[in-house]
């Protein structure tokens, strides 16, 4: 299950490696000059995917690393708040029209790098705020909206990583179902009492029988999830070698080797050893308060952890609404061979 | 406040800061640069460094001095504090509070205050041009820009961006940095009617003074309007830079222009060490004997006038040529008492 994954040569095309002289320890001793601040950069990478698809353990595991940090839902792009809007073109145009600025500082640099730097640089800003000191490697997660702002990301961070994670979309629809009901946010159901149903049912164990969605909230999450996958494929299109496109259920068989492929990715220490802390740290078991894979606790955002579990929810009608909306991304994405499941 | 907030902000680790250390020294890494300008600044430490003063107090000469250096980048002019459009004004403050209103952020970044936001945003965005006009390489320790007046006026502000940066003050004589200013302003044609009082005394005073058709003795260098303003600043300046001091502390390095004349090797070899980088016999020989007055000049011996040169004359004492009761008049009203306290004189009695 690797048609996302096609550049498996992930040993991506770099510059020529550099040598790095890491921050000398004269540095953080007391009283040193520049002590403290955040005077040099790390690399900068993104992690994203479709909503419960698996982005947040996957952020886990690599913020895990000691090298790293990774957060989750910086939003830098593509929503209300984001990063676009937040230079002053005019102000900063106004400046860098002074002539000793034009003549010297600036000549040779045309006004679109100086913006994109400047764009650049108050989003680096805002990622590197209380990142310990030593790290070599910051990312941030944020699902849907990195995929569908990957040409602005590409022009931002040419040369970042942007690891994307998806899993088969009718999983999808059944984790966001328990999601919508566990944090009683009825957004698709269009109908209270059939979600105060499900609710009681599936989260509180306490009403008879109930589906665990209608027909509104499968097109409603399917849909999302379809642009999830056409996104994916379009991320992969424009990182290149800089996108490393990983499934849930890969990584369920085994995270180890995804992990390695990204921590390679954003330069720093892959070592099994690392590796396996990182997975270790961030198993089901680990996040769970001590269940095993599979042993659900609908109230939980850890809640079952396996693939396939849309087989015990899904009946014919949702089968069909779910086809019809995104059925050929399930085949494209290898989900399935045809349309007759 | 701001200082000790953006402090812990910057520090404060929220996990494994010693154990991301440690793996970091222990390890080879291959991060991948953006750009030449961002591969060298990838991973190593960077200090900054601003260079400042009084308009024609030597702070050009003091730039060229550390350009030799090989581990340090300042280029001059780009002011990016201390100016109606600097670098403060670059952001868009009320889309950032769009930003903040937005709840992932308060779970990226906790507690943080909004100017702290603000101030990281505004220091990104600096040090980002620095990387992009001083273009450091493998070797570059330090970055910086050399702005006079500038990082006087916006002293606070600079501070504010970058409380580890090293504050370099070029002070000079007043009367010096007067006489200065104004051979720069008629050399390049910068009167106003207030200058001289009218703009035909200005074309007088470049006559005399810069096309030296023999009429000096009878024409002032020195109008009544602009040797106030130039006392005025003067004052503003040493009054920043005593600021400065109280701000930066150890990392506010004040340069006498003066003592500099007699020899800048310990002067600049002490400013070295405190930006961290060598400071050897033979480099700081180097940058000075290359930024020297005969150097720039090309050729001439400090004394030696050259009107139309922005390297004109390169001593101190020149004011005492141009200064009569007049001038001390004007100049003591606005000044007199700074130029005591700075050490250049008793008392208001001086004369030439």
């Amino acid at each position: 299950m690797s048609n996302l994954g096609t550049n498996s040569a992930a040993a991506v095309e770099r510059a020529a490696p550099v040598s790095v002289a890491v921050p000398e320890p004269r540095a953080e001793a007391e009283g040193a000059l520049f002590a403290g601040r955040r005077t040099w950069l790390p690399t900068f990478f993104f992690v994203t995917g479709g909503h419960k698809c698996g982005t947040s353990w996957l952020s886990w595991m690599i913020d895990s690393h000691p090298q790293v940090v990774c957060r989750s839902a910086g939003r830098f792009l593509g929503v209300q708040g984001s990063s676009e809007k937040w230079l002053n073109r005019k102000k900063m145009h106004e400046w860098g029209s002074f002539h000793t600025v034009a003549e010297s500082w600036l000549s040779g640099v045309s006004e679109d790098e100086i913006e994109l730097a400047m764009r650049r640089a108050m989003i680096e800003a805002v990622m590197m705020l209380r990142t310990p000191v030593g790290v070599r490697a910051v990312g941030d997660k944020t699902p849907m909206f990195y995929l569908r702002e990957a040409p602005k990301l590409k022009k931002l961070f040419p040369e970042a990583t942007l690891t994307a994670i998806i899993r088969d979309g009718r999983d999808a629809c059944v984790s966001h179902a328990f999601h919508m009901l566990r944090r009683e946010e009825p957004g698709a159901w269009e109908d209270d009492a059939a979600f105060a149903a499900a609710r009681a049912h599936h989260v509180d164990g306490t009403g008879p029988a109930a589906p665990l969605f209608n027909d509104a909230v499968v097109r409603h999450t399917a849909e999302n999830w379809r642009t999830t996958a056409r996104g994916s494929l379009k991320a992969r299109d424009t990182f290149g070698s800089n996108y490393i496109g990983l499934q849930y259920e890969d990584l369920l068989v085994d995270p180890a080797p995804h992990l390695t492929r990204v921590f390679e990715a954003i330069g720093v220490d892959a070592s099994e050893k690392t590796v396996a802390k990182c997975v270790e740290a961030n198993s089901f078991e680990a996040k769970s308060g001590g269940r095993k894979p599979g042993e659900a606790d609908p109230d939980s955002f850890v809640r079952k952890g396996v693939a396939g579990d849309w087989k015990n929810h899904f009946g014919d009608a949702d089968r069909a609404a779910f086809k019809d909306v995104a059925g050929d991304e399930l085949i494209a994405l290898g989900y399935e061979q045809d349309g007759t499941w | 406040m701001i200082r000790r907030t953006l402090g812990n902000m910057l520090r404060a680790p929220s996990t494994g800061g010693e154990e991301a250390a440690a793996a970091g020294a222990a390890m080879a890494v291959e991060p991948k640069p953006a750009s030449p300008a961002h591969d060298a600044a990838l991973g190593r430490q960077m200090g900054y460094c601003f260079v400042t003063g009084a308009q024609k107090s030597g702070t050009t000469w003091v730039g060229w001095m550390l350009r030799e250096h090989p581990e340090i980048k300042v280029r001059g002019e780009a002011g990016y504090v201390g100016n109606a459009s600097d670098a403060t004004t670059w952001i868009n403050e009320e889309a950032l509070d769009g930003f903040l209103e937005q709840p992932s952020p308060k779970r990226l970044l906790g507690e943080l205050a909004r100017e702290d936001l603000l101030a990281a945003a505004q220091r990104g965005m600096v040090e980002s041009m620095l990387r992009l006009s001083c273009k450091p390489d493998a070797q570059t320790r330090v970055l910086g820009d050399r702005a006079p007046q500038a990082y006087c006026e916006g002293v606070e502000a600079l501070h504010r961006l970058f409380p580890d940066a090293v504050y370099v003050n070029v002070v000079r004589d007043g009367r010096d940095v007067a006489v200065s200013n104004a051979f720069m302003m008629l050399r390049n044609r910068k009167w106003n009617a207030k200058s001289y009082g009218s703009m035909e005394a200005g074309e007088a005073a470049h006559a005399a003074h810069i096309e030296q058709d023999g009429s000096a003795a009878g024409v002032p260098l020195l109008g009544d309007g602009m040797l106030r303003h130039y006392a005025t600043r003067w004052v503003r300046c040493i009054e920043a830079g005593r600021r400065a001091q109280e701000l930066f502390g150890d990392r506010c390095v004040t340069l006498r222009y003066e003592r500099l004349l007699e020899d800048p090797t310990g002067p600049v070899r002490r400013l070295f060490e405190t930006l961290g980088v060598a400071s050897d016999d033979a480099t700081v020989a180097a940058c000075v004997k290359a930024s020297s007055f005969e150097s720039k000049s090309g050729g001439r011996k400090r004394g030696e006038h050259d009107a139309g040169s922005f390297v004109r004359k390169g001593i101190a004492g020149d004011w005492k040529q141009y200064f009569g009761d007049r001038e001390r008049e004007i100049f003591n009203k606005r000044a007199g008492q700074m130029l005591i306290d700075e050490g250049y004189e008793a008392s208001m009695e001086w004369t030439p």
